[in-house]
């Protein structure tokens, strides 16, 4: 139903606004628009990444944007830029962990300790973001922006296994339960928002086309508070690049 | 630390990473420090018999395989790394009476505290029940027969796993029959998931138990580890001996839960003698060819639940009395006899006392 209605609210919205282009088009208007392509790739990660990772091992996912831009220019090298993304993003991950707090449930028992051994999770999520950034172009081929954006999650999926070690239960002096392989599945643990910084590099090729390399850093942790899996909080940080085509 | 990609599916993106992993804010990348305090295995000098510590034990019971006094021994112990214990092992100690030992872990957060018995009897230490030692805080409390071994361990570990409130089968009561202890064995309802048993049945043994796997939790057959040093030289077991007062539970039901009619459970108690260095386990501890005798209380003596009945027991010997091997022994007791295969019935109570081998 969301997506549905989000899907409806961006084709309104280019309509109406390639109507307008059209009407303006012998003069220069402030406001430009356009559609943005792009891939890329990043991951949920804990900052600082926590000593108690010994060895890591990180397998980029595809990350696609699909998004439709709004610039408005109010002088000569400054604008605000704004639009609506739907982002992709993913990872899977394969740590070597030491003493690490962690939760599991296994068979609806839930385990709760410090875990030596091995760590492996998939991570992928589809977020709507609206990014609210200011311009800054140095130049007619170059334009810079900075700002925040705002997601909200549309799918999650995080997923993963504990392997060849052993959890202390409760605390490091608790019993010693080895671990063969233990699957686990926190998907309802993503958080339904994330907001964070983005920033954008864009360089123009001509009126139409333009390249573009954009990062976004989310402030908040890619779970819900009540997720006690790790005793760290773990952030999205995508890079993504791809194309603009402005209407 | 090391990251490294799977794949060059964007060699652009790794280098994107890389330079972002130079703007993270101040990596704490130092080695972290272990804050574990466990003693890993324990041993007399003087005896030279290496024993492995589970992770559960906070008591050890170290059964001397030859006559030493024990005025005067001395230990050494492995710890977890950079663990430091004290006082040191490696002095002279009085182990006539219990002896404890604080074990710190290396970032110092930490520690355990283990009571180490060391025994030093040709007969059964302790059948009377008399002494026992506590060991936990909290809900985590428990108490233990000096010189015996209980699953309650386990319940440690599934009070760890959302049942916090399941009641420790293995238990101290004043309901004796001589003295003022005997010890109770409880069949408690146990939790509904595949990891949490349905059935948890008391139990006491002369062993250890081993370390857990999630996988042994609900198959606690592999769980204890059943053999003490038979040092009775030139002896050999004759019946074993106990009082025992039993009731069993109102509803019997098998490993599902499904009540089966007119079943009524049963207590097991039984001693076995047998060759080896290595432990029986649940799986074989009645079937292993390592067995040289065993006594099995066979429900032919009926076990009133209101007054303690004498149940005496002749070895029935499998094989000729081995000359110049290692011998081990064992006596375990349950409140339900298949228990380790959760049947019974919740509420089934073995009540035990005065337990003794008798030698010829």
């Amino acid at each position: 139903m969301m997506r549905k209605t989000i899907v409806l609210f961006v084709a309104t919205l280019l309509t109406a606004n390639v109507l307008r282009a059209q009407d303006a088009d012998t003069t220069v208007s402030p406001l430009q628009h356009g559609f943005a392509l792009g891939i890329g790739t990043g991951a949920s990660a804990p900052i600082p990444i926590p000593n108690r990772i010994s060895e890591m091992s990180w397998t980029p996912r595809l990350c696609v944007l699909v998004g439709y831009d709004l610039r408005y220019q109010f002088g000569p090298k400054t604008g605000l830029k704004t639009g609506l993304q739907v982002k992709h993003v993913g990872m899977s991950a394969e740590a070597k962990v030491y003493q690490m707090f962690t939760q599991a449930i296994i068979d609806e028992s839930e385990v709760s300790g410090y875990f030596t051994g091995y760590n492996e999770t998939v991570l992928h999520a589809t977020y709507i973001s609206l990014p609210v950034q200011f311009s800054f172009s140095p130049n007619n081929n170059w334009t810079f922006d900075a700002g925040l954006y705002l997601a909200r999650k549309l799918q999650g999926h995080f997923s993963g296994a504990v392997s060849s070690g052993y959890i202390r239960i409760t605390d490091p002096t608790g019993e010693k339960v080895e671990v063969g392989y233990e699957p686990f599945d926190f998907s309802e643990f993503i958080a339904p928002f994330n907001y964070g910084l983005e920033i954008t590099a864009t360089r123009s090729f001509g009126e139409r086309w333009a390249a573009w390399f954009d990062l976004s850093w989310a402030l908040n942790s890619t779970f819900k508070e009540a997720f006690r899996g790790l005793e760290y909080k773990m952030y999205n940080i995508y890079g993504l690049f791809g194309v603009d085509y402005r209407l | 630390m090391l990251i490294r990609t799977k794949n060059n599916l964007s060699a652009f993106c790794a280098l994107l990473l890389a330079s972002l992993a130079a703007i993270f804010p101040s990596c704490n990348r130092e080695t972290p420090q272990n804050m574990e305090a466990d003693i890993l295995t324990f041993m007399i000098a003087e005896d030279g018999h290496l024993m492995e510590v589970a992770s559960s034990d906070n008591v050890i019971n170290y059964y001397l395989s030859q006559y030493h006094s024990l005025e005067s021994l001395t230990a050494v112990v492995t710890l977890s790394d950079n663990a430091t214990i004290s006082p040191d092992p490696a002095t002279v100690h009085d182990f006539s009476q219990p002896v404890t030992f604080t074990v710190v872990s290396q970032d110092r957060q930490w520690n355990r505290i283990y009571t180490v018995n060391v025994i030093n009897t040709s007969l059964v230490y302790n059948g009377d029940f008399e002494e026992w030692q506590g060991t936990g805080s909290g809900n985590n409390f428990y108490e233990t027969p000096v010189g015996w071994t209980s699953a309650n361990s386990g319940v440690r570990i599934i009070h760890g796993m959302g049942v916090p409130n399941l009641e420790f089968p293995t238990v101290k009561t004043d309901v004796a029959y001589s003295g003022n202890f005997a010890v109770s064995l409880n069949t408690r309802q146990g939790g509904q998931t595949s990891l949490v048993p349905r059935l948890i049945a008391g139990s006491i043994f002369l062993g250890t138990m081993s370390n857990v796997t999630l996988q042994s939790l609900a198959n606690p057959l592999l769980l204890t580890k059943f053999g003490i040093p038979y040092t009775a030289t030139g002896s050999r077991p004759d019946s074993l001996i106990g009082y025992l007062r039993y009731t069993p539970g109102p509803t019997y039901t098998d490993r599902d839960g499904n009540v089966i009619p007119d079943a009524t459970d049963s207590c097991s108690f039984y001693a076995i003698l047998f060759e080896g260095d290595e432990p029986l386990d649940g799986t074989n501890s009645s079937s292993s060819e390592r067995i040289v005798c065993i006594a099995k209380y066979n429900y032919e003596t009926p076990i009133s639940s209101t007054t303690y009945t004498r149940i005496a027991l002749p070895f029935v010997y499998r094989k000729e009395m081995p000359q110049n091997t290692t011998l081990q022994y064992s006596i375990i007791a349950s409140s339900s006899a298949k228990g380790d295969l959760f049947q019974g019935a919740a509420g089934s109570q073995l009540l035990l006392d005065k337990v003794e081998i008798k030698l010829k």
